[in-house]
């Protein structure tokens, strides 16, 4: 614990003063860049809803998709903003179990993150049906037909696990959004918000009874978290690993998805925490130390989604399977939108060997283009899973190339500036920040102090 | 323990000691109020560990085993389509539905559970009314004595709050 | 009726009368009067027909009737039975009696159901663009007596009863004359025979029995005349059953490949104007080995002609003399008289005159054409026509554009056109008298063997149409009287003696055909006595670009040009829809620093068209072709500005090829509709072919691909009747009859061109080509119709979240529309690609909705689709045999594709019917499944195309 030397926490606030700077920014107006970026992005997502109610109006014909290319944009997007999803929960359940202190400060808004990340995703498996106002057919709800969803399939498993994703992450993010809800009760200024703030804190007054549970629940939601956040991109990745597409069809796709979209994720968190806490004037609490450790993580991740790229390689060179020898081969290196294969080789394999550098770790500047890069890698790598591999299946009087259109990209943008629009409310509202964790979390190092000293 | 003393310490070892010495009084109906978990407190005031696992527990394997009868009883059993070949009941298929339900499930204990056993939501309470009770939410720590504590008395108790170091000693609700 | 008249009467109809010019007022005066006429023409119910005699008369709701009729096409009849829901034509089968069809039916046939429900056809009877009537039109005929200036324009006809009213013209009308024009003439054939026998004849070939077929550029199999038939004789004897088998051999000689050069043995490339030369050079190779029956100086000029004979030559004529009387030599209807001729000196060389070879007099009229319309054209310049009637046809759009038809017609003081559209011509015409389609219309005709077929409508004119007989009558003097009285009451006077009129004409009403009137071996003898001229008329050679014009195999000479399922079929071999292309070889294409999508200005005698490139393997070099039958300008929409019209190159002296041609790069881009735009194999197990030696050496060649494939999964019981379907590619000719007809019966919906581009087609049956080895010039076609493989191990299934696909116990893939949400996910999953995607509604709202099979579920937007192996006709079948308490019969159940494939390529049915071609085929050695090692166990299988190449011929 290099705390003195390399601090999760600068000076040594007292409890007051860590309630009102972490709190404050609920009853703060929002500074002209906030403003503006509201702005945009809320246009951003108005746009959204014109082109999926188009889209749900006319018919995915509008989109780029094709056969054999039948699966494009909305499926990498889908699972592009899954991946991104999984950061929050990693950071706040797996790195709470492993009693990392250094998440305090950024589990909050990583979690926040996963639940924006996480409803972009969930328009996508609904908008993209060909008749999505019978969505709720994956599900077994009571039929006087008495037909049932086709359990064998991954789909309803992917219903499943989202669904589940959400809901628990939501739980967990809403419980240890409690006590500072009732900060903000007892601390806005203004009836109105006391009130409004007051019901969603649901009376919590940090009773010892009602901590008791709460650290009980906490950590068991972490607990559960943890293994959900493994299943999740696992159970995403059997869309295409139980397919017999050359290029799904691979037992090494549920870890290396799972690797992919923490990899990923952790690179959207970089890119928000950056921003933010330059807006917000955070150095004090989101440290050079939390940065670097993110870069790591990145890091670590980026090499499992190489290992990932290097097995599907040499399995299809193994196996010599002809059909897997031409999508690894020749399909993906020089076939059509080979471009796009070079951009995730970028991204995912190359970019990530400069965090090596500490230099780079701690420089804020670099660390925000790499984390762009990697979130670009990111979604070119499922262009390439879905798209490329479909373009080159078994039939070669099939193969058939995919161009998006001008829908399909104004949907990606437009969920792009709807998860921003989401994320700036929550930077608004909501203490994004733990105070009563950064407390614990003040005197525990305070203790430690003690300790060193005597 | 609609009424009380509500007694302000100074810092959390106050606290502490503070509930551990009432405690030693004999006094049982005590609760605190901080603004972040402090786990020797649940220890001075001699709280039990909390069952809320258990109840996750039983959470958990509800929902798995619901999920597991229900793909098997609707695919196998109501309606077992030849798919592809595949065999009607087919356990390796139904494993994910079984895992993600049986964590929603055990969520849903945990959540839920947590605020039943903490009697939450509770919008208001009588402590409420303190002024600068509102503090406890952000740095202020509490030691609360309830009225119905049998060996509750109006004048001793609140000295004796006093004597373990309260700043203040306020009265909650109840008579005068 | 020109737009601005009809937009002023619908105004008015629709009691907007606002702001009415005077002229406009004037005008709606004459098109209301046209409307009261309109009420005049109204046709009493069309009289009681016949329907065919394994059916019952009576209309039982829910149960289609079967019809016996006649598709007409320059002349020659197919027979064919239509299925008729309550009076709704549907669908076009074969007529197992007529010797056209024997019950097999082309490209064209099927597509015709969908053409008398177009909803572009002209509907009203309208003079100078304003509506009129029939009686008008009646009165403007009696109102002129008979003239020397009356012209007829029609396509060639082979109609008892229109002969029998042309001679009533004539004698009404002395020196009224009429000229047969057809874009594809056939004069040339007439030409040379006339040359050997002193009278024009047709030849007659019989393919079922032939060890050596020659074909000069002959497309027997595909668009000459009584291709269906010539296609399931070469069907049947191609077959191979075994491998020691004998399958005979075929050369062709093409410069465009076609159908049949796709299946031939030995190809060879040849420019159009050199095949003649080719064709001398194998005939100089027989005569020397035997010249007896030809006269000498023939003999002398021929191999004069030949120059030196090349290998090629030397080894045909080798392969053809080892089996005399057993070969069949055939030219193609666009070459030059002078290959006729040696087409027919080869047959005679080799004994086949009588016996694979033999001639009959020709059914149509006039065969060799005495007026053209080259003559007309001068005719009119000189003033000598003052009435022409152009009875369907459009020779504005069709005529050699040097005779600037157009320019003409208007120099003529009357003018109609009965048409079914309101085209090219009936705009440059005064009068437009909409013409029936035959399945509205009453009438006669030959087919090509001379055998008397009837025509007999299905349903009653859907508009104020008028059929061609009809509309002669009135010029024949005699009393104005419908196409039905007109038929019945020439056949009347013509009844059989014997026989009672009533029950022969009930009889052969019912079968659509009159038997044994095939026309009678002509007994001409072979005089040779212009052949000397007709082969000095060869065309020359030299080394200048030609340019060949080969009708379409999908919309002809573009009168089909508005049926969106034939401009959404893809070319047999160029799989290019909506449009046509400037072929080329890739050879010359580098030559011309030209590639695929580029389009460049064709010129020829200073007319220039533009057109984008389409290379094309196989292709000959040094010449380039561009199919007829697109850039259409009429009314049409579908056909409207649709492709390239190469009539713009065509002239009198050159209307099937034509040389000193110039191609000039423009720079620009057009894309193209293609269906398929891989067709390299990259060894992959899909497609198979040998030839037969290496067959009968190594008969399990295919073995990889076949037998059970392992699988983890239980079996699932197999009982009572399990589906399945084979596939013989080695006699798939491409023809793609099997993708229109899936199309009629399945109710599958067009895309348009845009739709095919972005890879969205819906034909639920497609022919994939591929070619064996694409490198070399001339590769080796290989046609796999691909479809639902129905697999017992479906990969689509499984994936399928919402049990919208799943297995019926008789083994079929089945495909839920209701339950569908639109995934796609089966679509991804299936190794074949055989699954459609409804992206858009699709439905079409217009009147063609009138040809849908009820049977059949018309998809909505957002669900998959696919081969159902035609499962409404299988639960007919069920119900049909469980109503009669009895088990399906083998062969109760024939699946669209397999009804009409012309040479029996696709066979279908249960398994548990050992004695069947369907299942006897899979038990050849050669038989293999696609992608066998997916492991998807698919229940439709294919046989490897055995080719029979000449080893001499390297």
């Amino acid at each position: 614990m290099r705390a003195a030397a390399d601090p999760v926490l600068v000076g040594s606030p007292t409890d007051g003063e860590l309630s009102d700077r972490l709190l404050a920014p609920v009853w703060r107006a929002g500074g002209p860049g906030w403003k503006i970026l509201f702005l945009v992005t809320f246009a951003g997502t108005l746009m959204l809803g014109f082109l999926v109610s188009y889209t749900v109006v006319e018919g995915i014909g509008l989109w780029g998709n094709n056969i054999p290319a039948a699966w494009a944009f909305a499926i990498i997007n889908f699972v592009w903003w899954i991946g991104i999803g999984h950061a929050g929960t990693f950071i706040s359940a797996i790195l709470f179990l492993f009693e990392q202190k250094w998440r305090t400060s950024i589990n909050r808004f990583s979690e926040a993150m996963t639940l924006f990340a996480v409803m972009q995703a969930g328009l996508f498996p609904l908008l993209h049906l060909g008749r999505p106002w019978f969505f709720y057919w994956l599900f077994p709800y009571p039929d006087t037909m008495e037909v049932w969803p086709q359990v064998k399939s991954a789909l309803p498993w992917d219903a499943a696990a989202v669904s589940t994703y959400f809901t628990v992450s939501l739980l967990f993010w809403y419980l240890g959004l409690l006590p500072d809800l009732a900060g903000v009760r007892d601390r806005a200024p203004g009836k109105v918000r006391r009130v409004i703030y007051g019901i969603f804190a649901l009376g919590w007054r940090g009773s010892v009874r009602a901590w008791r549970h709460y650290r009980v629940a906490y950590l068991i939601l972490a607990g559960l978290a943890t293994p959900l956040v493994l299943s999740v991109h696992s159970v995403v990745s059997s869309d295409f690993a139980i397919g017999v597409v050359p290029g799904w069809h691979s037992t090494i796709f549920p870890p290396y998805f799972v690797a992919g979209a923490i990899f990923s994720g952790f690179a959207m968190v970089i890119t928000l925490a950056i921003p933010a806490r330059a807006a917000l004037g955070l150095h004090g609490v989101i440290t050079e130390r939390h940065l670097d450790n993110l870069a790591k993580m990145t890091l670590v991740t980026g090499l499992a989604v190489s290992y990932g790229y290097i097995c599907e390689y040499f399995i299809s060179w193994y196996s010599g399977d002809p059909f897997e020898l031409y999508q690894y081969w020749v399909a993906r290196p020089t076939g059509p939108g080979s471009v796009v294969f070079y951009l995730m080789i970028l991204g995912n394999v190359i970019v990530p060997q400069f965090l090596w550098s500490k230099r780079i770790r701690r420089n804020a500047k670099w660390l925000f283009i790499a984390s762009i890069l990697i979130n670009v890698g990111m979604w070119s790598e499922r262009f390439v899973i879905i798209v490329m591999s479909l373009e080159r299946e078994y039939l070669v009087s099939k193969w058939h190339d995919y161009a998006p259109t001008w829908v399909d990209l104004g949907i990606l943008t437009g969920t792009l500036c709807f998860f921003l629009f989401l994320f700036l409310l929550f930077l608004r509202f909501v203490p994004f920040i733990s105070a009563s964790e950064m407390k614990e979390l003040a005197h525990e190092l305070k203790e430690e102090e003690k300790a060193a000293n005597a | 323990m609609r009424d009380g003393f509500l007694a302000e310490l100074a810092d959390r070892h106050a606290l502490i000691a503070a509930a551990s010495h009432m405690r030693a009084l004999g006094y049982r109906q005590l609760d605190a109020f901080s603004p972040y978990p402090i786990i020797e407190l649940e220890e001075a005031m001699g709280i039990r560990r909390s069952w809320l696992p258990w109840l996750i527990l039983a959470g958990g394997i509800a929902g798995a085993a619901t999920a597991y009868f229900f793909q098997w009883f609707l695919v196998a059993v109501l309606y077992p389509l030849n798919v592809g070949g595949r065999p009607a009941h087919m356990p390796a298929a139904f494993v994910p539905i079984t895992f993600e339900m049986g964590v929603l499930f055990a969520s849903f204990a945990a959540f839920f559970g947590a605020l039943f056993f903490s009697r939450l939501p509770r919008l208001w309470d009588p402590v409420s009314d303190v002024d600068t009770f509102d503090r406890a939410s952000l740095d202020g720590l509490w030691l609360r004595v309830g009225g119905d504590d049998p060996k509750f008395s109006a004048a001793r108790t609140a000295q004796e709050l006093r004597d373990v170091g309260a700043l203040a000693v306020r009265r909650v609700g109840g008579r005068a | 009726m020109n737009d601005r008249n009809r937009d002023t009467l619908n105004r008015a109809l629709a009691g907007d009368s606002g702001g009415l010019s005077r002229r406009e007022a004037l005008r709606l005066l004459g098109a209301s009067a046209g409307l009261a006429g309109l009420g005049a023409c109204q046709q009493p119910p069309s009289k009681k027909i016949l329907p065919y005699v394994n059916r019952p008369a009576d209309v039982t709701p829910g149960m289609p009737d079967y019809y016996a009729t006649s598709m007409v096409l320059d002349g020659f009849a197919t027979g064919l039975l239509i299925e008729s829901h309550q009076g709704r034509p549907t669908k076009v089968e074969g007529n197992p009696e007529h010797p056209a069809s024997l019950g097999k039916a082309g490209v064209l046939e099927q597509a015709s159901v969908l053409g008398v429900y177009d909803p572009d056809r002209a509907t009203q009877i309208s003079h100078r663009q304003v509506v009129s009537s029939w009686p008008a039109f009646v009165r403007e005929v009696a109102r002129h007596g008979p003239s020397q200036g009356l012209r007829f324009v029609l396509p060639p006809q082979s109609s008892p009863v229109l002969a029998d009213l042309v001679d009533a013209i004539a004698g009404h009308h002395p020196g009224a004359r009429f000229v047969y024009h057809s874009p594809v003439s056939r004069k040339e054939a007439y030409r040379a025979t006339q040359a050997i026998y002193g009278t024009p004849l047709e030849v007659q070939r019989d393919f079922s029995r032939a060890k050596v077929v020659v074909s000069f550029e002959a497309d027997f199999l595909a668009t000459m005349p009584f291709s269906v038939r010539a296609a399931h004789d070469y069907g049947k004897r191609r077959h191979l059953a075994a491998p020691d088998g004998d399958m005979g051999r075929l050369y062709v000689v093409e410069t465009v490949p076609s159908a049949t050069g796709s299946v031939a043995d030995n190809r060879l490339r040849s420019r159009s104007r050199d095949i003649w030369r080719i064709a001398a050079q194998v005939v100089s190779a027989l005569l020397a080995q035997q010249a007896q029956g030809l006269p000498p100086a023939l003999a002398r000029q021929i191999t004069a002609a030949a120059g030196s004979v090349g290998p090629w030559a030397q080894a045909v004529a080798r392969d053809l003399l080892r089996y005399p009387g057993e070969s069949i030599v055939v030219a193609g209807d666009a070459q030059p008289a002078a290959t006729h001729l040696l087409a027919q000196v080869a047959n005679h060389i080799l004994g086949n005159v009588g016996k694979s070879v033999w001639l009959t007099a020709p059914a149509i009229l006039d065969p060799l054409g005495d007026h053209d319309l080259a003559g007309l054209v001068s005719e009119i310049h000189a003033g000598a026509v003052d009435r022409l009637i152009i009875l369907e046809g459009n020779p504005v759009y069709t005529a050699p554009a040097d005779l600037e038809f157009e320019r003409a017609l208007a120099r003529v003081r009357q003018t109609a056109h009965v048409s079914l559209f309101d085209n090219e011509t009936s705009a440059a015409c005064k009068w437009l008298v909409p013409a029936k389609h035959y399945l509205e219309s009453w009438g006669d005709a030959r087919a090509y063997d001379g055998t008397i077929s009837f025509v007999q409508p299905l349903l009653r004119p859907l508009y104020a149409a008028r059929s061609v007989i009809e509309v002669l009558g009135l010029f024949s003097g005699r009393a104005v009287i419908s196409d039905h009285e007109l038929v019945e009451s020439y056949w009347q006077s013509r009844r059989p003696i014997g026989a009672s009129f009533r029950s022969w004409w009930q009889t052969h009403l019912q079968r659509g055909v009159v038997p044994d009137t095939a026309a009678p071996r002509a007994t001409a003898q072979a005089t040779w006595a212009q052949a000397g001229a007709i082969l000095a008329s060869a065309p020359a050679d030299g080394d200048s670009l030609e340019i060949r014009f080969p009708v379409s195999p999908a919309v002809y000479d573009g009168r089909f040009a508005n049926n969106v399922w034939l401009q959404e079929l893809p070319g047999t071999v160029t799989r290019l829809s909506w449009g046509n292309a400037l072929l080329v070889s890739p050879a010359t294409a580098k030559a011309m620093r030209v590639s695929d999508t580029d389009v460049v200005t064709v010129e020829r005698a200073g007319r220039r068209v533009r057109a984008p490139i389409l290379e094309i393997p196989g292709h000959a070099d040094g010449v380039v072709s561009l199919y007829l039958g697109y850039g259409r300008r009429g009314s049409e929409r579908a056909a409207r500005g649709v492709g390239t019209n190469a009539y713009l190159l065509r002239t009198t002296d050159a209307d099937s090829f034509a040389r000193d041609v110039t191609v000039t790069r423009t720079g620009e881009h057009h894309d193209l509709a293609l269906a398929q735009l891989h067709w390299d194999l990259h060894d992959r197990p899909i497609a198979f072919s040998t030839t037969a030696a290496i067959y009968r050496a190594n008969p399990d060649f295919t073995e990889r691909a076949r037998g059970p494939a392992p699988s983890l999964l239980p079996n699932y019981g197999r009982s009572g009747n399990q589906w399945a379907m084979t596939i013989d590619t080695g006699i798939c000719t491409g023809c793609s009859a099997c993708v229109i007809a899936c199309q009629a019966e399945n109710n599958i919906m067009v895309v348009g061109r845009k739709g095919v581009m972005g890879g969205r087609e819906m034909q639920w049956l497609r022919i994939d080509r591929y070619y064996k080895d694409p490198s070399k010039p001339d590769p080796e076609v290989i046609h796999q119709p691909m479809l639902c493989q129905h697999c017992e191990n479906a990969p689509c299934e499984y994936v399928c979240p919402v049990n919208a696909t799943v297995h019926s116990p008789d083994g079929l893939n089945e495909m839920v529309y209701n339950r569908c949400v639109g995934t796609r996910f089966c679509s991804n999953n299936c190794p074949y690609k055989v699954r459609r995607f409804n992206w858009f509604e699709y439905a079409d709202p217009s009147i063609r909705k009138l040809q849908r099979n009820p049977d059949v579920t018309v998809r909505d937007r957002g669900v998959m689709e696919k081969c159902t192996y035609c499962v409404q006709r299988i639960r007919r079948a069920e119900i049909a045999a469980n109503l009669g308490h009895r088990d399906l019969r083998p062969g109760e159940v024939q699946t669209a594709c397999q009804q009409t494939c012309p040479t029996g390529a696709i066979q279908f049915g249960s398994l548990s019917h050992p004695d069947t071609d369907m299942v006897r085929w899979r038990q050849q050695p050669r038989q293999y499944d696609c992608l066998h090692e997916v492991g998807t166990r698919p229940r439709t299988q294919y046989l490897a195309k055995i080719t029979n190449p000449n080893p001499e011929i390297k």
